[in-house]
């Protein structure tokens, strides 16, 4: 708050000396620090294994870490109760790499879940999941079952859930691998827009076209640690 | 279609589908069917204890042996007539009937048959004495007294006997509301580990709420709707079957017009409980089912 007011930035997602270790295996992550503005955009690279879903999964509070502190809108989330990280979770879209979807569910009833899990009324849910149904394409597919659906679509769907809350954090998780070049720019052409309105962005993909096409910086993860590299034409500028 | 608002969504977890569904309904309905058999035996216990004090305590049976044979009909007749006199002189007593020559006949008759006349045999003379509600009587002293008018007379005050009655009734009744714990026991646990079962079997949809942002109040409240249908079908399914067996024991019991058993019903109370199990059951299945997910996320997720 007092950051605020000074006109400094607060961090919408800070990680001091984040290590990560299933069980009694090697750490994934070690000594990871890395601080998110509110309204950054980054990409997230790193070899299969790096530690990117890891490092992702502490983003939307469904891991914590195994030494270190995340603090994610204020709160530290070691301290957290259930109730406040559920809180917390409404303010972050996830978009993952397998989906995830309700396989049983139509594309329209998959969209509206975060807005009824927020217990948002049917008419205003109505008017919002359409509206993003239409914006994605998939107007004339929203009554179908989720599973009868193809890659791409389901990708558009798994989208339009992850941003239907406006959340203040976006995660994607390679979210224009399954989709025409088309369609990906066009959501790529969302991402920058949500961005622009204020939500922090971090995008994973192992796209080097992707990267650069858009110019925007990029966390590299990388024998358990990790780099910040600046958005590309800033560099080319300052030499 | 496309521009109606869907009201009646589909539950994020598939609940409805669930393969432990069909087990749940036949052991939630069987626990209906035995607590409400159970309760209406503890109900119907508790009618005849009732019947069998009210009927027996206000009341006193005398009876005057024939065994002095050398007395004649006549004074056999007028020591009859002072016994009574004795009795109705009683402030405590009501009323004194004297028990009739064919009445002693019919209660004789399932042992002796039609055909034995029983003036050949030496059958007591039997006084039902009825008492005033309320009042307490040395029946010791008046033995005593009674002995002086009529020296082989004796008073059975049913005391003995009803206090026994009344204590294997306690008994029994005490056994009905263990039984019923049981099975009450037996119900939550069974709800509560289906409940268990289908969090591990949805746990993957499960997570994916989670991280949506659903509380876990949310998803309970799936389960616990759930639970809600699914203890009112089994408890209504379980209540049918009860009447269908009381039907059938009343029938059966059509024949039995007196005796122990006559007083044996229900009570307006009982009918009650009786019939609005089907509404408990469904709240307790809501409860249990809501408890049960509260408790599992917390400590596994």
């Amino acid at each position: 708050m007092a950051a605020a007011q000074n006109g400094i930035k607060e961090p919408v997602v800070d990680m001091l000396n984040v290590s990560i270790r299933y069980g009694s295996d090697p750490e994934v992550l070690s000594d990871i620090k890395l601080s998110l503005d509110k309204g950054s955009f980054h990409f997230l690279t790193g070899k299969s294994g790096a530690g990117k879903t890891s490092l992702l999964s502490m983003m939307y509070l469904a891991l914590k870490p195994s030494r270190g502190t995340v603090t994610v809108f204020g709160t530290n989330i070691g301290f957290a109760s259930r109730d406040t990280m559920a809180l917390m979770r409404r303010r972050i879209g996830v978009v993952f790499q397998d989906f995830r979807l309700l396989e049983h569910l139509s594309a329209y009833d998959n969209v509206a879940v975060p807005l009824r899990v927020r217990g948002m009324k049917e008419g205003e849910i109505d008017k919002r999941v359409k509206e993003l149904l239409r914006w994605v394409e998939l107007e004339n597919s929203m009554n179908k079952i989720c599973s009868t659906l193809s890659g791409g679509e389901k990708q558009r769907i798994a989208i339009a859930r992850a941003v239907i809350n406006q959340p203040e954090i976006l995660l994607a998780d390679e979210p224009t691998g399954n989709v025409d070049d088309d369609i990906a720019q066009k959501l790529m052409k969302l991402f920058i827009e949500l961005n622009r309105l204020g939500t922090t962005v971090v995008i994973a993909t192992h796209s080097q076209e992707l990267i650069g096409r858009y110019n925007y910086p990029r966390i590299h993860l990388e024998n358990k640690s990790l780099r910040v590299f600046p958005a590309l034409r800033s560099v080319l500028h300052e030499k | 279609m496309k521009n109606r608002i869907k009201l009646n969504h589909e539950s994020e977890l598939p609940l409805k589908k669930d393969q432990a569904n069909l087990f749940l309904e036949i052991v939630t309905a069987i626990m209906v069917f035995l607590f409400s058999v159970t309760l209406a035996g503890y109900y119907l216990i508790n009618s005849m204890a009732e019947s069998w004090q009210n009927g027996i305590s206000g009341s006193m049976t005398v009876q005057i042996m024939p065994a002095e044979e050398t007395l004649t009909e006549q004074e056999k007749t007028l020591r009859l007539n002072k016994v009574i006199t004795f009795f109705e002189n009683q402030p405590a007593v009501e009323r004194v009937l004297l028990m009739s020559q064919k009445q002693k006949e019919q209660l004789m008759s399932p042992w002796l048959g039609d055909e034995i006349d029983i003036n050949t045999l030496p059958i007591p003379e039997l006084l039902d004495v009825y008492l005033k509600k309320g009042t307490n009587l040395d029946y010791d002293k008046m033995e005593d007294t009674l002995k002086e008018i009529a020296p082989y007379a004796s008073i059975d005050n049913h005391n003995v006997w009803l206090h026994r009655l009344l204590r294997l009734a306690g008994a029994l009744q005490t056994l009905a509301l263990s039984v019923l714990c049981m099975v009450l026991a037996a119900g939550i646990l069974s709800i509560f580990y289906a409940a268990c079962t289908s969090l591990g079997i949805h746990s993957q949809i499960i997570e994916i709420l989670h991280i949506m942002g659903a509380q876990d109040d949310y998803i309970a409240r799936q389960y616990a709707r759930r639970g809600f249908w699914l203890g009112l079908a089994s408890g209504a399914a379980g209540t049918v079957i009860t009447m269908l067996a009381f039907g059938w024991l009343y029938s059966s019991a059509m024949y039995l017009d007196d005796g122990m058993f006559a007083h044996m019903d229900i009570s307006a109370q009982g009918w009650v409980w009786l019939l609005s199990l089907p509404l408990w059951s469904a709240l307790l299945s809501m409860a249990t089912s809501y408890w049960a997910v509260r408790r599992t996320l917390r400590k596994i997720m």
